[in-house]
């Protein structure tokens, strides 16, 4: 179900109106680092008030996107633990393995230790960002461990669909 | 020797960004990578603040420049190409003319770039320079791939920002003069450009209400304004998130594409390679950076096949 109401939030945030919820959380972080101050990416692109109304902005159109969704989740699920936590869950192996990592309240960098598996290549896995990922090889490696280490069942079934995803995106692109 | 050929070089421009950000070894390592790959190759070195490929290819200060052909030295512009050290690439020195044309008017410009398109190659590679000039801007635009360098330090993101804007908007005012429109929308125009407006993304809303057809117009020819991003000499892992960030920045404010080709790792044996005079690619062909630039000439070559089908 899409909100038209808010439609010009998900511009602000330049994502789809039916963006999971973890791609509305990441747009934000990542629109918010963007326009931090003393942020390097924004430099000499516009003066400091200006930033400082794109970040209110971007800080609104968040607000109101989560809120929404959240009186959604509500309305759908009787229990309202498990409507927030299936709105994270997009059902892509990534975001069943986010939503785990969610679960045990554990954080990247916990599980970076745990593992010993870069931070980078962890929020990679996580982003879906295909093309910074490592060769299959590793990437089979990483997934498996940290399928594992959150006690997914079934972790080869979850590795494999992931690995599958990936591989289309890939020839998605060529 | 060169023989005759039937269609008219791609033409990819380096501009903008700061001096020693990597322009000069990027476009020579780029080329190279095309040439190896059988496509033939001509480097001009337009960097007016001082031209100096020659040395990167382990060459002589060339005797034979552009210049040569505007006093009629040669009689053909393909006489000025400069064999280089490599097969399928060539070199033309064209800093002392363009210095000399300082702010030449348009029709030398276009006729310029008319013979450029007659070059007997499949890519032509403008190495630019840094700044902003009228000149360096209308060669930028008029190509058909647009890059900028940047390295993450402020100036570097600065510079290339600064340079960005120009070329948007001599790009703006170009297209609002070719758009016939209304005497008193282009005077509300140019009234609010020359006061320097927020952003160019608002400037088009508010253009498109006073005027639905032309803005449609113009922000189309805008949408072909897509410069790539190199970051260079990356040392650090967040680093490598500064181009998907400059990307987005870009659309924000501009309201146009702007493709992230990737990071280049810093990377000693780019120094060693111009110490040598010869190019990464060659004397380090397995280091990241020959790497790096294998990937974005294909990336760029996939991206004309893309802009071929529409």
């Amino acid at each position: 179900m899409v909100d038209s109401s808010l439609a010009e939030d998900y511009q602000t945030l330049d994502i789809a109106p039916n963006a999971s919820l973890l791609e509305v959380e990441r747009a934000y972080f990542h629109l918010r680092a963007l326009y931090a101050e003393g942020a390097l990416a924004s430099y000499g692109l516009m003066e400091m008030p200006q930033k400082q109304l794109r970040l209110q902005e971007i800080e609104a159109a968040y607000a109101r996107i989560v809120a929404a969704r959240r009186q959604l989740a509500r309305q759908d699920a009787p229990n309202q633990e498990l409507g927030v936590h299936a709105a994270a869950d997009d059902g892509s192996p990534a975001g069943q393995l986010k939503q785990a990592r969610l679960q045990a309240q554990m954080t990247l960098k916990e599980l970076t230790n745990i593992l010993k598996i870069g931070r980078l290549h962890l929020q990679n896995i996580e982003e879906e960002n295909f093309a910074a990922l490592p060769a299959t090889v590793y990437l089979r490696g990483f997934l498996l461990s940290y399928a594992k280490a959150l006690k997914i069942p079934q972790p080869e079934d979850l590795v494999n669909r992931y690995l599958a995803r990936c591989s289309s995106a890939a020839q998605e692109s060529e | 020797m060169v023989e005759q050929y039937t269609t008219a070089p791609r033409i990819w421009a380096m501009g903008g960004g700061k001096g020693g950000v990597g322009k000069s070894v990027i476009v020579t390592n780029l080329a190279l990578a095309l040439s190896r790959n059988g496509l033939r190759c001509a480097i001009l070195d337009a960097d007016l603040g001082g031209a100096n490929l020659h040395t990167l290819f382990g060459m002589d200060a060339p005797g034979i420049t552009l210049s040569s052909f505007f006093s009629r030295e040669v009689g053909n512009l393909r006489d000025t190409l400069l064999p280089t050290p490599y097969k399928n690439l060539w070199l033309i020195s064209g800093a002392r003319a363009l210095l000399d044309m300082a702010n030449p008017q348009h029709a030398l410009k276009e006729k310029l770039l008319r013979q450029l398109l007659t070059l007997p190659v499949d890519f032509l590679l403008l190495d630019l320079g840094a700044g902003a000039t009228f000149s360096t801007l209308d060669f930028f635009l008029a190509s058909h791939r647009q890059m900028v360098v940047v390295t993450p330090t402020p100036t570097s993101v600065e510079n290339a920002y600064h340079f960005l804007k120009a070329a948007y908007f001599r790009k703006l005012r170009r297209s609002i003069r070719q758009s016939k429109g209304s005497a008193t929308i282009e005077k509300l125009l140019g009234e609010r450009l020359a006061r320097g407006i927020a952003s160019p993304r608002e400037l088009l809303a508010d253009l498109g209400r006073h005027d639905a057809v032309m803005a449609a117009s113009i922000s189309k020819e805008l949408g072909q304004f897509t410069p790539h991003l190199i970051v260079n000499q990356v040392r650090r892992d967040e680093e490598t998130l500064l181009g998907g960030q400059m990307a987005t920045a870009c659309r924000d404010f501009f309201g146009t594409r702007c493709e992230f080709l990737g990071p280049v790792w810093n990377d000693d044996r780019v120094h060693y390679a111009i110490q040598k005079r010869r190019q990464v690619l060659d004397a380090y062909p397995q280091s990241p950076f020959a790497l790096a630039m294998e990937r974005f000439a294909l990336a760029l070559i996939r991206d004309k096949e893309a802009s071929h089908g529409r």
